[in-house]
């Protein structure tokens, strides 16, 4: 039998292409794939030499040419294409028609990354179908095109949750931000959020903030539902040191420290503590304090110095409360428009708290910002013997009262020194462990501690206003719609078609 | 009249004497119209709910929950209608032994294939056109912001111009109609699918690539309400790109 009668060629590339399927499902049998490589390629040898005149006929057929010549050109376009492409993905221009601007980033943001000194790695948990997907995937496009030194990736929690186990992500629409080493977590994709961790993350010192004791004040290391180390867990992850402090000891407060945080004092704070928070706070200190009711902390003299007063009694809420929880439980809210306070997208658990006061006259110069107040429903209740269900007008405080307020002051510091600023929370259990996973509580703590902790020229981003412009049709507007919409021109381009066709039967 | 209006007018004849673009045309009126429609009721429902609710953050209002959203889903519906309408053009005169005709005439195969682009693109702008209606009315009971819906009707227009290259290109390739329409709607989804692919695939150097090959982030961009000059160059030398393969599948008709 001849040679030529074997089909060469079909063989030959049936044993090319197996030896790359073979190699590709598993490259361990290399000499097994390389012996079929090179029969394939003997056989096509093989086929060359017995069909030479095939082949050169083919090859010099007019169709062949024009195929080469065309196949050439096809190229050759492909290759230009690509690089207009490629040219234009790196230098594009954008015009920005969308209705909130939100591919615009705020000049804040643009320094920021434009002084970026190291790579960073984001990763956003998010689903197509979660609320800010869109706000991430916008927002950080916008940010990819101003600076190489992100990188970013979409995970699905749902469809990869080992990566989602890994980072310990217990709630959607989180991005985690990685870079030498440090972690942050965000769990919204407003602007102040992302350039915020931006700021954090490339900043080589880890901001300190610092707890007092020595007043039986909640206790970092306590593992337990009235200890803090869910909270102390929460801002390691944001990239803070955590650390402790006795004004007892100390005589002043260390100058690293970003916030001081006062937990829930339960026990007197002595006046000459009081007055070394206070030349803290006038240096341009952060402070935080956070106060129970029925507390022998005796914080008055040194909040009375900001304009600043406790309310007495217990705030007891008939509508803003836990549905199955005592009218004490409150669930609030109300919050006013803030940094600290605008990306909330929860309500905020305060069980037991007290309400906040402020003198206009002794606080003159400071801007005065209740936070979260509660609903009008409310009041200050002074007499909690026995159970509390109506409002006593001689004695309690009626409501909307604040329980959270934040103070800075109105005139800008010197440059160069630090601008001070305080909150004040009627409540230290809300951050406890026993209800620092409910979500609004984790994002009001770590805002507020974020907004204390952070820069202040940070702070000047101005929130993008979700465009709020609801419309609901009426009855009369519904059927209008569906009419005129839904209705009139399908019928009337259909009723043109039958005109034309009958037209046409008739020609 | 040049050549390149003779075969417009040629076409467009063709496509208003025949059932086929006013029953194609109806239906695409009908689904554009009644998405909005019910993307409206449902916008109502969702702001009641959302007004119930304090502190409920998200963007209420009829750009954000109609017009993207309708916008969005009219790729679906021009990725079935357009293959319709561009599977006869080369497939119909092939089967009709005309081609022969005009590939002897005098008319240039650039002008044959830019002719009979702009004849469905030109049908396909008079429907987007006559959907006006659905915004204009919307108009008249509510308040929007024009300029994300001016945005989107351009991604379209690019969309769907891009849409009938492929179309152009399958009806090149194939006598059979039918063969034509499937071969495009085909490779149009797959090149809506791969970009799943790359969105699986990430921020890494392929995952890019594969993304940035997809129509999807580019006309996603555009319905957003953002013009990126590379979104316009993708669909502008895809567009090239195909109307250059159409050519050279019509040339070497002229090979044997």
């Amino acid at each position: 039998m001849s040679l030529k009668v074997l089909p060469l060629g079909i063989i030959g590339t049936v044993l090319a292409v197996a030896g790359l399927i073979a190699y590709s499902l598993s490259p361990d049998l290399l000499w097994a794939v390389t012996i079929a490589e090179g029969l394939a390629l003997l056989c096509l040898i093989l086929f060359f030499i017995l069909h030479f005149d095939a082949v050169k006929a083919f090859s010099s057929r007019r169709s062949t040419h024009m195929g080469a010549n065309s196949l050439l050109m096809i190229l050759l376009v492909t290759a230009i294409l690509v690089i207009v492409n490629f040219l234009a993905s790196r230098h594009s221009i954008r015009w920005d028609l969308s209705e909130n601007q939100n591919f615009t980033l705020a000049p804040q943001t643009y320094r920021v990354l434009r002084s970026l000194p190291q790579e960073v790695k984001i990763t956003v948990f998010t689903r197509e179908k979660d609320p800010g997907y869109t706000g991430y995937k916008e927002r950080l496009e916008s940010y990819r095109q101003a600076s190489n030194k992100l990188t970013v990736e979409f995970v699905d929690p749902e469809r990869q949750p080992k990566i989602a186990q890994n980072y310990g992500i217990f709630r959607t629409d989180t991005a985690i931000f990685e870079s030498n080493g440090q972690t942050i977590r965000i769990t919204s994709p407003s602007e102040v959020e992302l350039t915020g961790a931006l700021l954090r993350i490339s900043k080589p010192a880890k901001k300190r903030i610092v707890f007092l004791e020595g007043h039986s004040e909640r206790s970092l290391e306590d593992k337990e539902r009235n200890g803090l180390s869910l909270a102390k867990e929460a801002l390691s992850k944001q990239g803070y040191d955590i650390g402790t402090l006795s004004l007892l000891k100390d005589a002043a407060v260390p100058d690293d420290t970003a916030v001081l945080v006062l937990a829930g004092p339960r026990n007197q704070v002595t006046p000459e503590e009081q007055s070394r928070i206070q030349t803290y706070v006038d240096k341009g200190g952060h402070l935080l304090v956070m106060v129970d009711p029925d507390t022998k902390a005796d914080l008055a003299p040194l909040l009375a110095h900001y304009g600043l007063g406790l309310g007495q009694g217990v705030l007891v809420d008939l509508q803003d409360r836990l549905a199955q929880g005592d009218l004490t439980s409150l669930l609030v809210r109300t919050f006013t428009e803030h940094e600290i306070t605008q990306d909330l997208t929860a309500a905020v658990l305060f069980p037991l708290a007290r309400h906040l006061t402020f003198d206009e006259q002794t606080g003159k110069d400071w801007d005065y910002v209740p936070l979260a107040r509660t609903s009008p429903n409310s009041w200050a209740e002074t007499n909690m013997q026995g159970r509390v269900v109506s409002l006593n007008e001689k004695e309690d405080v009626k409501g909307p009262l604040p329980l959270a307020a934040a103070l800075s002051p109105k005139k800008a510091p010197e440059e160069g020194t630090p601008r001070p600023a305080i909150v004040v929370v009627g409540n230290s259990t809300f951050a406890t462990n026993a209800f620092f996973n409910f979500p609004g509580n984790t994002d009001f703590f770590l805002h507020t501690t974020g907004w204390l902790a952070e820069e202040r020229d940070l702070i000047s981003i101005v929130p993008k206003e979700p465009a709020l412009r609801p419309f609901t049709p009426n009855p009369t507007q519904e059927r209008a719609l569906l009419y005129i919409q839904v209705l009139f021109l399908p019928i009337m381009t259909m009723l043109t078609g039958v005109m034309v066709w009958r037209k046409r039967r008739r020609l | 009249m040049t050549p390149v209006q003779a075969i417009i007018a040629k076409e467009l004849r063709g496509y208003f004497v025949s059932p086929v673009v006013y029953v194609v045309g109806a239906i695409f009126l009908l689904i554009f119209g009644f998405l909005s429609y019910l993307y409206v009721v449902y916008a109502g429902y969702q702001a009641i709910q959302l007004m119930q609710m304090q502190g409920g953050q998200a963007q209420l209002n009829l750009n954000d929950l109609v017009f993207r959203n309708l916008f969005a889903s009219m790729r679906f519906v021009l990725l079935i209608i357009l293959p319709i309408l561009t599977m006869r053009l080369f497939a119909e005169e092939r089967k009709l032994r005309t081609f022969e005709f005009l590939m002897t005439s005098p008319i240039g195969i650039n002008e044959i294939v830019a002719g009979k682009f702009v004849s469905v693109f030109l049908v396909f702008l008079s429907l987007l056109g006559l959907t006006g209606l659905v915004p204009t009315v919307l108009m008249l009971f509510s308040d929007f912001d024009w300029n994300p819906i001016w945005t989107g009707y351009l991604g379209m227009t690019l969309l769907g111009a891009l849409f009938i290259s492929v179309g152009l290109l399958a009806s090149a390739i194939t006598e059979n109609q039918i063969v034509a329409a499937f071969l495009s709607f085909g490779i149009l989804l797959l090149v809506w699918l791969i970009s799943g692919l790359g969105a699986l695939l990430g921020d890494t150097m392929l995952g890019q690539i594969i993304s940035y090959v997809s129509f999807m982030d580019h006309y996603d961009r555009l319905v957003r309400g953002l013009i990126d000059t590379k979104d316009l160059v993708y669909f502008f030398s895809s567009l090239a790109f195909m109307l250059f393969l159409t050519h050279r599948v019509v040339e070497s008709t002229r090979w044997k």
